[in-house]
C-alpha cells in the first residue's frame, strides 16, 4: 500500500452536499444579510442612520464632533426599502447611499468632514462651507469636494468612478505622486480600484471601456454646465458582441452605466444562487446563461459560465451544452482560478457527449497545462481508459 | 479573495467552491470517517472567511485553508476523545473507510486502509495529524510544522514516534 492509496481517499461530494455544506457556513457567518432578510438590512441601516443623525444633531448644537469619527452607514442591497437611505449632514450636505453601500464617516468635525467609502455608491450634494474640507476616500483614491453635487462608487478590486453634476471636484490619488485631477460639472472619471497611486491619473472620461458613461446631459446636468475645456460627452460603448440583449440602459444624467451593469450582473448571480439553493436547477442555469452572456466583462461571468456548466451536467443532463459553458468558462477566464476546473469538467462532458476525439484532446491539454493538478486523476481515466 | 474581503457573499461562495474538493478530502483523510467531514470543512471555512484580513497573500489562501483544517482536525480529535473519557461519546466507532475506498481501490487495500486508520485512531491526535501529512499528503518536515503550528523538532518528533507506533504494530502483527 502506498500514498496514492491514501490520496485517492476522498468523500462523495455531491453538489447538494456542497449546497448544505456552504448553506450551514453562511448560517454562522457574520457578514451582511442575505437578501431575503432585507428587514433586518433596512432596520440595521436605519438604526445606523438614525444615531448618525442624532450625533451629527449634537455636533451641530456646539458639542464635540469627534464622537461620530468611524461611524458607519450602509444600505442593503437593490430593491430594499434601505436602497434609497440617504442622510443630512450638520452643515446641510446630504449624503445618499446607492445599493448595498458601506462608507465609513471618518471624520464629520465641523471643518473636516471625510467619508470612506468601503463598497457600493453615495451620491452628494455638498454645501459650500468656507474653510471646512470634504473628502470622500474610494480605496487609493481621494474626492475633495469644493461645493457641489456628485457621486462616487466603488466596486472592491474593480473600478472607482466619480460623476459631478454641479460645481468642481478634485480627485487626487493617494501616495507619493499627489498627483491631481479637477472635474467639472457634466464630468465623469475613473479608475481601478486599488491601482498603484503612483500610476498617473486616468484621464477624465476614456473613450471606451465598459465604465466610460459620462452623463453629460439631463436634468442633473444643465445645459452649458460643462465649462469651456471640458471634455466633452462621449458615447456609450456598444454591447459586446457576446451578448444576445443589450445590456439596460440608465437614464441620462443618472449613475454611470457601471452601476447599472454590476447591479445587473449582481443581481442574476443572486437569482442564480438562489434558483440553485431552492432546488430549481433550470432557473439557476438560465440566470448564469443570462448573466455570462450579459455581463462577459464581469468578474462573475467565467464563474458563472463554470456554474453553468457543472449545473447542465450533473442536474440537467446536457452534456453537450455544458461543454459549450465549460469552453466558455476558459474563455471568459483565462487566468481565473476555475480555469483548472473547468477544463478538467469540459473532459467528462466530451465523453458524456460520445466525442471520443474532443475528450482526448481535451484530457491532453489538461495534463499537459496542469501535470500536478488537482483533478489529474479523473482525468486521467476520463475518456474511458480506465 | 478581495471581494470576499469585502463581505462580498458571492466571492465566498467562488472561494468555498473552489477550494471545497480539497478541504473534504483533506478533513477526511485526517478524520478517517465521513461523517465528521461536514463539520470539519464549515468550522474551517466560518474560521478563514473570519480571518480572511489576516491572510498577507490572497494567492495562498489553498496552503492557508489547509493549516486551518489541520488546526480544527486536531482540536476536534481532541475534543472526541475528551467526551470519550468522559463517557458521553461512544468508543471506537467504527472507521467507514471502506465504502469510499471501494470506488478508488480494490477490497484488500480498503481493508489495508480500515487497519491503518484503526491503527492510527490509537495515536494522540498531535501525532497521528503530523503522521497523515507528512506520510500520506507528501507534506515537507517544515509545511507539517506550519500546518501544525508548532516547531520543526517538534513536528520531527512527532512524526517519528507515530512511525514507530505504527511499525510496532506490523510488526506484532506480521506471522
Amino acid at each position: 500500500m502506498n500514498r496514492s492509496d491514501f490520496k485517492n481517499l476522498v468523500p462523495l461530494i455531491t453538489e447538494s452536499r456542497l449546497a448544505r455544506q456552504y448553506a450551514a457556513i453562511r448560517e454562522r457567518m457574520p457578514a451582511k444579510p442575505p437578501r431575503r432578510r432585507g428587514w433586518l438590512a433596512w432596520g440595521v441601516a436605519m438604526a445606523s442612520l438614525a444615531a448618525l443623525a442624532f450625533v451629527l444633531y449634537r455636533t451641530a448644537g456646539g458639542r464635540s464632533a469627534g464622537l461620530v469619527d468611524e461611524a458607519v452607514i450602509e444600505s442593503g442591497p437593490a430593491g430594499d426599502l434601505a436602497h434609497a437611505t440617504a442622510v443630512t449632514l450638520a452643515d446641510g450636505s446630504r449624503v445618499e447611499l446607492g445599493a448595498s453601500t458601506r462608507a465609513r464617516l471618518t471624520s464629520a468635525r465641523p471643518r473636516a468632514i471625510r467619508i470612506d467609502l468601503e463598497r457600493g455608491s453615495v451620491d452628494i450634494e455638498a454645501t459650500h462651507v468656507e474653510g471646512r474640507t470634504f473628502v470622500v476616500g474610494a480605496g487609493l483614491y481621494e474626492v475633495r469636494v469644493v461645493g457641489t453635487h456628485f457621486a462616487v462608487r466603488r466596486d472592491p478590486g474593480d473600478q472607482v468612478t466619480v460623476r459631478v453634476d454641479r460645481g468642481v471636484v478634485e480627485v487626487a490619488a493617494n501616495g507619493a505622486s499627489g498627483e491631481t485631477r479637477r472635474l467639472a460639472a457634466g464630468e465623469s472619471w475613473s479608475a481601478p480600484d486599488g491601482a498603484s497611486p503612483r500610476a498617473p491619473l486616468p484621464a477624465t472620461e476614456p473613450p471606451s471601456g465598459p465604465l466610460a458613461a459620462p452623463p453629460t446631459t439631463g436634468p442633473n446636468a444643465p445645459a452649458g454646465a460643462v465649462p469651456p475645456g471640458a471634455v466633452p460627452p462621449s458615447v456609450l460603448p456598444p454591447a459586446s458582441p457576446a451578448s444576445d440583449t443589450p445590456a439596460p440602459m440608465g437614464p441620462a444624467g443618472s449613475m454611470p452605466m457601471a452601476t447599472r451593469r454590476d447591479e445587473g450582473a449582481r443581481e442574476l448571480f443572486d437569482d442564480a444562487q438562489r434558483a440553485r439553493a431552492d432546488g430549481r436547477p433550470y432557473d439557476a442555469a438560465r440566470a448564469f446563461d443570462r448573466l455570462r452572456r450579459n455581463f462577459p466583462h464581469d468578474p462573475r461571468a467565467a464563474l458563472s459560465a463554470f456554474e453553468l456548466g457543472r449545473l447542465r451536467l450533473d442536474a440537467l443532463g446536457d452534456p453537450r451544452g455544458a461543454e459549450e459553458a465549460l469552453r466558455d468558462a476558459v474563455a471568459l477566464g483565462s487566468s481565473s482560478p476555475f480555469r483548472e476546473d473547468a477544463e478538467a469538467r469540459r473532459v467528462e462532458a466530451l465523453w458524456r457527449m460520445g466525442d471520443a476525439a474532443g475528450c482526448a484532446s481535451a484530457r491532453a491539454a489538461y495534463l499537459a497545462r496542469w501535470p500536478n493538478g488537482t483533478y489529474r486523476r479523473a482525468v486521467e481515466l476520463g475518456c474511458g481508459d480506465r | 479573495v478581495l471581494a470576499a474581503r469585502a463581505g462580498e457573499a458571492w466571492a465566498q461562495e467562488a472561494i468555498f467552491r473552489r477550494h471545497a474538493p480539497m478541504a473534504n478530502g483533506l478533513a477526511f483523510r485526517l478524520m478517517g470517517r465521513d461523517a465528521d467531514v461536514d463539520d470539519l470543512v464549515q468550522d474551517a471555512f466560518v474560521a478563514a472567511f473570519a480571518r480572511l484580513n489576516a491572510l498577507d497573500d490572497p494567492q495562498a489562501f489553498a496552503a492557508w485553508l489547509g493549516s486551518i483544517v489541520v488546526r480544527t482536525a486536531g482540536k476536534m480529535i481532541r475534543r472526541r476523545v475528551l467526551l470519550e473519557r468522559l463517557g458521553l461519546r461512544r468508543k471506537r466507532e467504527p472507521i467507514d473507510i471502506d465504502t469510499i475506498a471501494a470506488r478508488a481501490a480494490g477490497p484488500d487495500v480498503a481493508a489495508e486502509l480500515r487497519r491503518t486508520y484503526e491503527r492510527l485512531e490509537k495515536l494522540p491526535a498531535e501525532q497521528r495529524i503530523a503522521f497523515l501529512l507528512r506520510r500520506v499528503e507528501g507534506m515537507e518536515l517544515e509545511e507539517v510544522a506550519r500546518a501544525t503550528g508548532v516547531s520543526l523538532a517538534t513536528a520531527k518528533r512527532r512524526i517519528a514516534a507515530a512511525q514507530q507506533a505504527v511499525e510496532r504494530w506490523a510488526d506484532r502483527e506480521r506471522p
